[in-house]
């Protein structure tokens, strides 16, 4: 039973990940990335992962996209930029550099298999479970976050501060 | 079980968090018109600081917060390092507002951040703490990187480099959720313990190779060298100086720790690759270097070739290999940031990055055209200066861990990059100046210019210690 749900969410999650990439009008792509992202955070849940799968639904299909989606209807980008982004020898690169790692990833992932099974986690992910983790083994990584917020909020400001006088200056 | 914590290891960094808050705190009470800048004076004043209590940590050894954090020999080396380099960028910020003309006191916090970043690098012994430690550098680097907002090379400096940096950190996480799968730890101690036991699989291959995408990444190797030339050509200049010298490193010090350490049981697995990479990359960045018109840009691809200097040392794989990556940093330090100061100085002066705009500096201004001499000879390896030595002893361990043919490859494009260095010393010293206005240095920059020559010099004369102090810091590293 699980196996079929699991197939049927992989399934999505690839057609959806295809989509973020391949669809022609971005907010597709911004929709895309949302059915994604579902689909991700089911694949936890099946693992046991609880909190980390409802995080992911919560925080980034929740509030992150969404914000995206705004951000991309506000922007017009029917304009030149979109045209110029598709050229031609970096798509023909992506592609190949795209297939030449699936490539590589199969062959990994066929000689791992084929030598030792990958044995799962027996804790699960359970909200007391990585509050436990996260406050005593992982405690500098999990602080020094801080110092990332802070860097996210130093480089708003000094990099937004200017942006609307210019714009200003633009107009008049 | 909460984990006792060895505050005496990691009080530098607590010290370095304590100062930055202090200077947030002075920057929202002072006045909003206060003359001078009252937070680049503090800055300076806790920066030496805390280079004064650096030396007292010398003898400093062990680890804590359950293996997490390491402090060793390598770390206190690359952190003294780390601590000089941001000295001169802190002196070139003042210099930058200047010619911008705007100050901005975030630009300080920013650095000081960045600073924090690269020591905890030095110090990290867990994939989870490497890889924030890594984000606290780049990302406040983005943000630099991009500050001339008017400036549209800025700008696009900033984005490229964005985008791209994510990707790496992208290949870098992937390749570590893999190691995860393997060892089940993402603990330097573990998997150096699964390393040796084990022999090498696909699947560690391939998140080896991730990893190694990313450190390429930060220390510009080619192919993930792709960003540099426009960042550095659109970076403000002392941002451009710390990801030449203090990123460099700090990608350096995770290459050491991982390829000596972690990983050194497989040497004879990557010795091959890495040393074809490091051919491609000197290669790469000589013959392109040659082409440049912008000195910013210059420097970038022959940042790109040192990156491949360097690389011959992680290649040859042995002690001498590693503590001649320590020496020539240590070189490569003084030599690039006392070009990034002459740069700085001239670009104020003349508002121009052109390098025919440098023709006839010797008649304009003697310090500026004697340090610009001084930094590109040594650059290009010239004796007696500490280019020469770094890059003899790179070629000496390559050579004993039997690279002939990387050697070889190093010498002729040693005698290549000598073509581009020698052409902008020509320029400076044979050429006519178009303009003949002298330029007159403030005398803290002439300090900071002598302070910079005096380390190319001493460092190429008096080896000794300095090789001896590379060497220390190896021999005592955990991993």
């Amino acid at each position: 039973m699980s196996s079929i749900i699991f197939y049927l969410f992989a399934g999505v999650l690839i057609f959806a990940s295809l989509a973020v990439v391949l669809a022609r009008n971005p907010l597709y792509n911004v929709l895309a990335l949302v059915v994604a992202i579902f689909a991700m955070s089911s694949l936890f849940v099946l693992l046991e992962a609880f909190f980390v799968g409802m995080i992911l639904l919560l925080v980034y299909a929740g509030a992150v996209l969404v914000f995206f989606i705004f951000v991309v209807m506000c922007l017009n980008l029917q304009s030149d930029t979109t045209i110029l982004l598709r050229q031609d020898r970096f798509k023909l690169m992506g592609w190949l550099i795209g297939i030449l790692f699936l490539l590589e990833f199969f062959w990994v992932i066929k000689s791992t298999l084929a030598a030792q099974t990958i044995e799962t986690s027996s804790v699960h992910g359970s909200i007391e479970n990585i509050g436990r983790i996260l406050f005593t083994d992982y405690l500098l990584p999990f602080e020094l976050t801080s110092f990332l917020l802070l860097i996210a909020i130093f480089g708003i400001v000094s990099l937004a501060q200017g942006a609307f006088k210019t714009g200003k200056e633009g107009n008049s | 079980m909460f984990p006792s914590i060895a505050w005496n290891l990691i009080s530098l960094e607590v010290l370095m968090t304590i100062a930055l808050v202090g200077l947030i705190i002075v920057d929202i009470l002072s006045p909003k018109k206060t003359e001078g800048n009252l937070i680049g004076i503090f800055s300076l004043i806790a920066l030496f600081g805390l280079i004064g209590f650096w030396l007292t940590q010398h003898d400093l050894s062990g680890s804590t917060f359950g293996g997490m954090f390491i402090m060793d020999s390598l770390a206190w080396f690359f952190k003294g390092l780390f601590l000089i380099t941001m000295v001169f960028v802190f002196l070139m910020t003042e210099q930058f507002f200047k010619l911008s003309g705007k100050r901005s006191n975030a630009f300080y916090f920013l650095l000081w951040l960045a600073l924090l970043g690269m020591c905890l690098i030095a110090s990290s012994a867990d994939f989870l703490l490497l890889f924030i430690a890594i984000e606290i550098l780049t990302i406040s680097l983005y943000v630099m990187t991009a500050y001339l907002k008017s400036d549209k090379h800025s700008i696009e400096a900033g984005m490229k480099y964005l985008i791209l940096g994510s990707l790496a950190s992208g290949f870098f996480l992937y390749g570590v959720s893999f190691l995860y799968g393997i060892t089940h730890s993402v603990r330097f101690d573990v998997i150096q313990g699964f390393v040796s036991t084990h022999p090498m699989t696909p699947m560690m291959l391939f998140s080896l190779v991730l990893i190694f995408s990313a450190v390429g990444f930060k220390i510009a190797a080619v192919p993930f060298h792709m960003w540099v030339p426009d960042v550095y050509q659109g970076a403000p200049t002392p941002v451009t100086a710390l990801l030449a010298v203090g990123s460099k490193a700090a990608g350096f010090v995770i290459l050491i720790r991982l390829f000596f350490g972690v990983f050194s049981a497989w040497h004879v697995e990557w010795s091959l690759v890495l040393a074809g990479l490091a051919a491609i990359t000197m290669t790469y960045g000589n013959l392109v270097a040659m082409f440049q018109t912008n000195i910013k840009r210059l420097l970038g691809y022959s940042s790109i070739a040192h990156a491949g200097y360097l690389l011959m040392g992680v290649t040859a794989g042995s002690i001498l290999g590693a503590s001649a990556i320590n020496f020539y940093l240590l070189g490569y330090l003084f030599t690039n940031l006392a070009a990034f100061l002459v740069i700085i100085l001239f670009s104020i002066a003349t508002k121009s990055d052109a390098i025919e705009d440098y023709a006839g500096l010797s008649r304009r201004s003697g310090i500026l055209a004697c340090t610009l001499l001084l930094a590109l000879v040594s650059l290009a390896g010239m004796p007696p200066l500490a280019g020469f030595f770094g890059k003899f002893a790179l070629l000496m361990a390559t050579i004993k861990s039997e690279f002939l043919w990387l050697a070889l490859v190093a010498a002729v494009n040693i005698v290549i990059s000598l073509y581009y260095y020698l052409m902008i010393v020509k320029r400076i010293y044979v050429d006519a100046p178009i303009n003949t206005s002298p330029i007159i240095v403030s005398l803290p920059m002439r300090l900071a210019l002598g302070v910079a020559m005096a380390g190319i010099i001493g460092i190429g004369i008096f080896q000794g210690p300095f090789l001896d102090a590379a060497m220390t810091a190896i021999q005592g590293m955990h991993f």
